[in-house]
């Protein structure tokens, strides 16, 4: 696997080989950028799956994902969540990016509090189907926060090489880390 | 250097137990994840019991929850307390696991991730889920939590809520995660 586009945030190239679930790649914010880029993505993975805790430099909780660089209207978006009072749910249909709602934690948030989040991507290689996406992602900020739970589609055959995270608002704190994994098929 | 993603140790209940605890667990991953199959012995017919925990023995975890009981969709949270609360209400600010009321064989799905666990920089979040069908009733939660300290995970602590026993026959194994 090539990297390439990394001069944001700080990115490293790794895993231990071995077992079904392995590591591909990490990368943390830089504090003044809000995108996150991992790009020539191997195809010899079933799923990829994205672990993440993630703070912003200012405001703003969401995480856009876009896939191979595709900013056209081929995204949609569902959630289901509750911020402690009650809960919620909503949609997006034909839009330019999918949005992973509360994924991160703002710069509101208490001192050293991190929103964390679990992305996975289905058949992310297929080159027959669209992708379909889950997520959770989470805040807790001791009176106050939100959890959401995500499913998002991407109306493209193409197989997944890029995913990019972009922050909503603002940029990723030095605080906020990205790791891509995938798993193997039998 | 571990393996990316492997078992770090299982309990496996031979006798009911108060407590399901790890402790003196490693700082080689970045991530931990535990899974759990829980049932107690809680009687009275008992809608379920309430599940409560520590990291690192202490008491500063707060959270929010998203519920759903097979008829109503609800969210809640607690201040700081034990993980998943002190006590809190079934199904709502409790996470709400099997008890002695249940069919015979009938276990609480338990799943825990708790990120960046041996961060010194930052407080601790964690996602769980808890699924728990009766076959006629049970809940399905999420949560996430959030312990207020920047010291290392090294102990996971589980009881129950209402001070009853863990049944012979559950189990739980910590996982770790390792990141590029």
């Amino acid at each position: 696997m090539t990297l390439q586009n990394f001069t944001l945030g700080t990115f490293s190239q790794g895993g231990v080989a071995g077992g079904a679930f392995e590591s591909i790649a990490s990368a943390s914010g830089t504090g003044s950028s809000g995108v996150i880029t991992f790009s020539s993505i191997p195809s010899n993975y079933q799923h990829l799956q994205i672990r993440l805790i993630s703070r912003a430099s200012a405001g703003g909780n969401n995480i856009r994902i876009t896939f191979n660089g595709d900013t056209t209207a081929s995204y949609a978006r569902h959630s289901l969540g509750g911020n402690g009072s009650s809960a919620n749910t909503g949609g997006q249909i034909s839009v330019t990016y999918m949005e992973f709602d509360d994924f991160t934690a703002d710069s509101s948030a208490g001192a050293n509090v991190v929103a964390a989040g679990i992305i996975d991507i289905h058949d992310y290689a297929s080159t027959t189907k669209n992708k379909t996406v889950r997520g959770v992602g989470a805040f807790d900020n001791n009176g106050s926060g939100s959890l959401k739970m995500m499913s998002g589609l991407w109306v493209n055959t193409s197989a997944i090489t890029s995913i990019t995270l972009t922050h909503s608002a603002s940029n990723f704190t030095t605080a906020s880390q990205f790791a891509l994994y995938g798993i193997k098929g039998a | 250097m571990p393996a990316t993603y492997e078992p770090i140790a299982t309990t496996t209940l031979t006798t009911t137990a108060a407590s399901i605890e790890f402790t003196s667990i490693t700082s080689a991953y970045t991530d931990l994840r535990l899974i759990a199959f829980l049932r107690t012995n809680r009687g009275g017919g008992a809608a379920a019991d309430a599940l409560r925990g520590l990291l690192n023995g202490g008491s500063s975890t707060s959270g929010t929850f998203v519920n759903g009981n097979g008829s109503t969709a609800s969210s809640a949270r607690h201040t700081a307390s034990w993980l998943f609360n002190s006590v809190g209400t079934l199904g709502s600010t409790a996470i709400s696991i099997a008890c002695a009321t249940q069919a015979t064989g009938i276990f609480s799905l338990l799943e825990m991730d708790i990120f960046n666990y041996s961060s010194t920089s930052v407080n601790k979040t964690l996602l769980a889920s808890c699924s728990s069908d009766f076959n006629g009733s049970g809940y399905v939660q999420k949560y996430v939590g959030m312990n207020a300290s920047t010291s290392a995970i090294t102990s996971i602590y589980l009881a129950s809520a209402n001070g009853n026993s863990f049944i012979a026959g559950c189990t739980a194994t910590l996982y770790g995660i390792l990141k590029a």
